[in-house]
């Protein structure tokens, strides 16, 4: 998140409510990371991730009066995407959806393009993009709630406390739970990645 | 793990978190150094959590922005449509409620009398009496009695009884009196009329008379009359007709 906005929020809040276009331009700039990498990290398909992104920053210019500015504004807009991510699987549940099938597109995808932001070097690109591959995949054998919880505080680096505003969970729960994501991730890297090791792995 | 419950694993999680706070931080570490499977778990998840980390965040293709103003602008000129649409709607909703409202009331308007005469529907009038006359006035004093007027009641066996065999133009019945309608022309025929059944000229009424005949000698009186009916026009063919021509003949029942 760009730190002006973090920090600036409340005028940002101002000129989104004002309707202004660029106010929305520079929700986008300074959000999309982190809209789009846990939308991208929850749906597992690059397309599907920006479709729903978008809608979040849409849907927070047009119900940014909902947003009573009792909280942190950034937690307020993951929560959208959080929301919008959760609906979003049901409703590709509903389709059938089967992602895993993007595998091959998005591996070349990322190839190609400046979708690796941190791009290691050639020696160690083919086992960056297995280990990518790896932690992608065990992400979407646990179930929503642990991949959501692991992803906000282990990707995105939220607090306990953004977490459970964010996801609307007790502290405790939010504590429990994350451990439990963690240890079935780790099980699963286990079984796949020697690096990671474990006591059954 | 077998030796791992949920709760280490809360608390290994809150530790590499550092979220414990300092006398559970000494006390966990002391156990990492007891457990070997503890700190196995413990080691699996710093590389785990390492592993994580170390990942690239990913990053939208480039044209995010653009595609989500895009989006955006979309959006409002399609609710912006969708309004006025709705507005059009909104409208033509109306006017159509009207119309239709006007139009029942058109049809309403239209319908109601016949909807009224359908319920109630009054008998047909009676086709007015072919020669309907006057009742006749009273008798005066000096034309004499008349004979009872409560004669003519309704079953007055009059009526039927002499239409199918008199050569009548018309006889209907008028209150309590019986009316025959003929064609007389004959000067004396008042004469014979009174000579034989007692009748008399109503001066006001023009040629009509009254006959005050007894119920029981109706038919023979209307006989008479049609006697006197072809006689009368048998003068005047032979172009001897009288004077005084009877446009009609009042018959008034008599008790006996």
């Amino acid at each position: 998140m760009a730190a002006d906005a973090e920090n600036n929020w409340e005028e940002l809040v101002l000129r989104l409510r004002a309707g202004e276009e660029d106010a929305f331009t520079e929700l986008v700039r300074s959000f999309q990371g982190r809209v789009y990498g846990l939308c991208y990290r929850m749906l597992n398909h690059p397309a599907e991730a920006e479709d729903v992104a978008q809608e979040v920053f849409v849907a927070i210019f047009r119900y940014i009066d909902h947003f009573r500015g009792e909280g942190n504004f950034s937690t307020w807009v993951l929560r959208i995407a959080a929301n919008r991510c959760r609906n979003h699987i049901k409703y590709l549940k509903r389709r059938r959806h089967d992602a895993k099938d993007t595998w091959e597109e998005i591996t070349e995808h990322r190839l190609d393009d400046d979708h690796v932001q941190r791009v290691p070097r050639p020696d160690q690109v083919s086992e960056g993009l297995e280990l990518e591959r790896l932690v992608r995949e065990g992400l979407q054998t646990l179930d929503e709630d642990h991949r959501e919880i692991l992803i906000l505080r282990d990707m995105e680096h939220l607090s306990y406390q953004e977490i459970a505003e964010v996801l609307s969970l007790a502290e405790g729960t939010v504590k429990s739970r994350l451990s439990r994501a963690r240890f079935a991730l780790r099980t699963f890297l286990s079984q796949r990645y020697a690096l990671v090791g474990g006591g059954d792995g | 793990m077998a030796d791992i419950h949920d709760r280490d694993l809360e608390q290994l999680s809150a530790y590499v978190d550092g979220l414990l706070d300092e006398g559970e931080r000494e006390r966990f570490a002391a156990r990492l150094q007891r457990e070997p499977a503890l700190q196995a778990e413990y080691e699996a998840l710093r590389r785990t959590l390492g592993v994580l980390q170390a990942l690239a965040a990913p990053a939208p293709e480039a044209g995010f922005e653009e595609r989500a103003r895009k989006r955006l602008r979309r959006r409002q000129d399609r609710e912006r449509r969708a309004r006025r649409v709705r507005s059009t709607v909104a409208w033509e909703s109306t006017l159509m409620v009207l119309l239709l409202l006007l139009g029942l009331a058109v049809v309403a308007y239209l319908a109601l009398p016949i909807m009224l005469e359908t319920e109630d529907v009054p008998d047909p009038p009676l086709p007015p009496p072919p020669h309907e006359e006057p009742v006749p006035e009273e008798p005066r004093d000096d034309e004499g009695a008349w004979g009872p007027r409560d004669g003519g009641r309704a079953d007055n066996p009059w009526v039927g009884s002499t239409t199918s065999t008199l050569p009548v133009l018309a006889m209907r019945r008028v209150g309590w009196r019986y009316e025959v309608r003929t064609e007389l022309a004959h000067q004396d025929l008042g004469a014979l009329l009174h000579a034989r059944f007692g009748a008399r000229r109503v001066h006001d009424e023009g040629d009509h008379w009254r006959v005050d005949v007894p119920a029981d000698q109706l038919a023979e009186a209307l006989a008479r009359v049609s006697e006197l009916g072809a006689w009368s026009r048998a003068m005047q063919e032979e172009g001897e007709g009288g004077g005084l021509a009877f446009r009609s003949l009042v018959l008034y029942p008599r008790t006996p």
